[in-house]
């Protein structure tokens, strides 16, 4: 039978009350690893929402981050206006972008995807770099001051902690809503099985182009909130490693799995901080992801990974047997 | 002034286009899109400087020659890690493709660390020598990169179609499964792709090295997406769209900055291949994909 | 007027003549089988119908509306509905969600409403919930309605896709080889069950390979060879036909089996 809480859904409620009570245990520094980590979250989670829903891995997602965190840098350099108002803009401008990327999507299949999504987020950084009046060019914008909403500042970065993590949950929620309607099928079909799916009277253009502006959006708002986070943008920031990063998070939790990408972001996000404290080690934490992509590669997509996950699980299904075993003698 | 774009398209071009081979030979056979081939680029320039400055001493030739081997030995390794067995499954080749992003974060990682983040000089030949080319002046490098450029491009011609390894390559980019039922040796024939890969990105990289006369850490994602792109231009999977791509990518971005400005250069790249996506996606020598239901 | 007409179609990839000049038609309560030797055309003839290919000659009239050239999901809305000859299951999603997928236009919430609980997306979603239990109880599947499609055995995913198909309620059932990979015992039972399917769909057209099972059950029979018609009429009349035996046979196999 179909459950109701079911164990993903257990584990998103533990992690976000684990979340909430953190900033009364964690020292400032902690508190913006863990800031930094819901910024993952959310947007690894618009990733997700791309390559394990709708089946299109996206390359080049530091793009929507990147114009998200400039549109809301750009409006309060230029005009002063405060996150209230930028929130909205940033929603219209990444969304616009998405729509862009997702039009060409209508004539392309299977590689050239890939080809599109990498060259759109060298396109964008590239507008950044080079679009001075607006942008400041590579020098970036700095001096972002923190979230202020209808004329209140946010003062410390607890209240930045909170405010990132309703995000993380609207959008958990969200996302489970639309997985689970007729889109949210729609898009998995097209996943699973392109023809199939066009046969049984799904139009698969517009299902693009919707699927492609929610992941822009959700991505956009993730990277709005990282400007006001940083205090200031810079196009280098947004390179490529931003995409393959945020890619390691989605694989290491699992296509599809969004609470896995909670747990992904918190691992990916939190390891390299740590191994701060090593400075051989740190000096080498990109490999970290690295080897993270290829292992889960190769657990979860090769013959003999496979076999060893699947034995590994053996193993401990049985010694937990075992201790049931012994425990009803 | 045309002509002098001309000669330093056609250099720029050699190196895309030596790179883009890569892209394209795996490309026809695994239809994977080996995005570990950028960063051995790097790191083949990065072993050619360590091993010129610390063992080898002067020999240019013979530190070039250990480079080669070691480039297409770390090919090689790539696939038997990353790639073989993701490929072996069956599964959708994005995951190959996942796991190659891992392997070129690995490698840029290790060039990082080892070589840090500044730039340094690079040995080069004949340094300081021109030759006037009909009024186009013109360094002994570029000469030197151009003709290496033309020589190994014909022997990759002769390589794939008269070679028994050629012509198994060939075979395998049309039906892989059907290769291991004629009891071809399948997986070393794909291994000794990814090494003349490699190896191809290993003489761009140590070439354009030359040329610049130094080294960053950075050379290999300028590069790595200017072949790409070429790649594509091409029609990927295709060996005389690489080359033909390269060229044609790297005489615009040399007319755009000689006419126009540097900076409008780097868009020239990026607006091209958006032209190519949106009117022929295929790319100019790419077949068109039957629809199979 | 017939449930089905295809006048004249014809299609061409380059110089090669997929489907020449193809008319027949089907009627109400019927099965109607396309046959022929590999190679003959008849999935393209499926292809076309459907609207993955659009015919460069020719017209399809389904119950007096012309569907010639429409998109897939206009004739799928329109009644077509189709399973494919090597299984095409939505692999990584649960039997209910294939047959969700089934009927996913009759559903009628559109993208923005997905978005959010509404009371019209649970009013739909409840009640495409209760077709589906009674769709996988006609296919006789409801034990595995939360399995994964794929885990299920062959000749059980052949009949989910055939109740994902019959989901769309199309009035023609399109049927692609359906028996390919089944052995006799299951061959018999699935004749049966798809003389069945009539109560559910105005008429079904069957592609198959195995003769007996199609002489079984067919009302009428299309014979296609090299994309051209070479006969069409009740069962026993197209087993007596030479051209049909020519071309399964060969001219030389037809000469033997006249003579004996």
């Amino acid at each position: 039978m179909k459950k109701y809480l079911d164990t993903r859904t257990i584990i998103f409620i533990i992690i976000m009350a684990g979340m909430a009570v953190a900033p009364f245990v964690t020292d400032p520094y902690q508190l913006r690893v863990l800031i930094s980590c819901e910024l993952n979250m959310i947007f690894a989670m618009s990733l997700n929402l791309l390559m394990g829903i709708g089946g299109t891995v996206s390359f080049g997602h530091a793009a929507f981050y990147s114009i998200g965190a400039y549109t809301t840098a750009c409006l309060w350099y230029h005009f002063g206006w405060d996150y209230s108002t930028n929130f909205i803009f940033v929603i219209l401008i990444t969304g616009l972008a998405g729509l862009l990327l997702a039009l060409p999507m209508s004539r392309i299949t299977g590689r050239y995807v890939t080809i599109i999504t990498l060259s759109f987020a060298e396109i964008v950084n590239l507008i950044i770099r080079n679009w001075d009046p607006v942008t400041l060019g590579q020098m970036g914008i700095v001096g972002i001051p923190n979230i202020t909403l209808f004329g209140y500042r946010f003062k410390t970065k607890i209240q930045f902690f909170y405010f990132a993590l309703i995000f993380v949950i609207l959008t958990y929620i969200f996302l489970k809503w639309l997985v689970e309607s007729k889109l949210g099928r729609n898009l998995q079909a097209m996943r699973d099985d392109s023809i199939a799916a066009e046969a049984m009277g799904i139009k698969l253009f517009p299902n693009k182009v919707i699927v492609f502006t929610i992941s822009a959006i959700i991505a956009g708002i993730a990277g709005s909130l990282y400007a006001h986070l940083m205090t200031y943008v810079e196009p280098a920031t947004f390179n490529a490693n931003l995409s393959f990063n945020c890619i390691s998070i989605v694989v290491v939790g699992g296509l599809g799995n969004f609470t896995g990408t909670l747990i992904g972001s918190l691992f990916l996000t939190i390891l390299p901080e740590y191994l701060r404290r090593f400075e051989f080690l740190f000096k080498y934490r990109m490999i970290a992801y690295g080897m993270v992509l290829v292992i889960v590669m190769w657990l979860n997509h090769s013959i003999p990974g496979l076999k060893l996950k699947q034995s590994v699980q053996k193993f401990f299904a049985r010694l937990l047997h075992r201790k049931t075993a012994d425990q009803e003698v | 002034m045309l002509l002098q774009i001309l000669v330093n398209g056609l250099s720029q071009g050699s190196i895309y286009a030596l790179t883009a081979i890569g892209y394209s030979l795996i490309y026809s056979i695994l239809q994977l899109i080996n995005m570990s081939n950028a960063a051995v680029f790097l790191t083949s320039a990065v072993i050619f400087y360590a091993l010129y400055t610390s063992l080898t001493g002067s020999s240019i030739a013979l530190t070039f020659i250990l480079t080669l081997m070691a480039a297409g030995m770390i090919g090689y390794i790539i696939e038997i890690i990353a790639i073989r067995p993701i490929r072996e499954k069956g599964d959708s080749n994005t995951y190959a493709l996942i796991s190659s992003i891992g392997v070129k974060t690995i490698l840029e990682q290790i060039c990082q660390g080892t070589f840090g983040s500044e730039i340094k000089q690079f040995p080069t030949l004949l340094d300081g020598k021109y030759i006037d080319l009909f009024g186009a002046r013109t360094s002994a490098i570029q000469i030197i990169i151009i003709l290496t450029t033309l020589c190994i491009l014909g022997f990759m011609s002769w390589f794939t179609q008269h070679n028994r390894v050629g012509r198994g390559l060939r075979a395998l980019s049309q039906n892989i499964r059907a290769c291991h039922l004629m009891g071809m040796p399948v997986n070393t024939l794909i291994g000794i792709s990814f090494a003349v890969g490699s190896m191809l990105a290993a003489v761009s990289g140590v070439a354009y090295c030359m040329y610049l006369k130094s080294i960053s850490i950075s050379v290999g994602s300028a590069i790595g997406n200017k072949a790409f792109a070429a790649t594509v231009l091409g029609g990927i999977g295709e060996l005389k769209g690489a080359v033909v791509g390269g060229y044609i990518l790297a005489i615009a971005e040399n007319l755009v900055s000689g006419y126009w400005s540097m900076s409008a250069s780097n868009f020239i790249s990026f607006g091209i291949l958006i032209l190519v996506l949106i009117i022929k996606p295929t790319g100019i020598f790419g077949k068109k994909e039957q629809k199979k239901v | 007027m017939s449930l089905l007409e295809v006048k004249d179609l014809t299609i061409r990839f380059g110089g090669l003549v997929a489907v020449d000049n193809l008319s027949f038609t089907m009627e109400e309560g019927q099965v109607t089988s396309l046959i022929g030797p590999n190679g003959a055309g008849k999935t393209t003839v499926i292809n076309l119908l459907t609207g993955f290919y659009t015919p460069n000659e020719g017209q399809v009239i389904l119950d007096g509306e012309d569907i010639t050239g429409n998109p897939t999901d206009v004739v799928v809305e329109k009644g077509l509905s189709r399973t494919f000859q090597n299984i095409r299951l939505f692999s990584n999603m649960t039997v209910e969600d294939n047959v969700l997928i089934g009927m996913q236009h009759r559903i009628e919430y559109g993208s923005f409403l997905s978005l959010f609980p509404n009371p019209r997306k649970n009013s739909w979603e409840k009640k495409a919930r209760e077709e589906v239990g009674q769709i996988l109880q006609r296919v006789d599947l409801s034990e595995y309605r939360y399995d994964r499609s794929t885990s299920l055995p062959y000749g059980k995913q052949r009949k989910l896709e055939i109740g994902r198909a019959l989901a769309a309620q199309p009035k023609i059932l399109l049927l692609d080889e359906p028996a390919a990979g089944m052995n006799p015992v299951e061959k018999r039972e699935l004749s049966l069950f798809i003389k069945s399917l009539l109560k559910d769909v105005k008429g079904i057209l069957l592609i198959e390979h195995d003769m007996k099972l199609v002489m079984d059950i067919s009302d009428k029979i299309v014979v296609l060879n090299h994309g051209a018609k070479i006969c069409e009429g009740r069962p026993e009349e197209v087993q007596s036909n030479p051209e049909v035996i020519e071309a399964y046979l060969g001219r030389k196999g037809a000469r033997n089996a006249a003579s004996k």
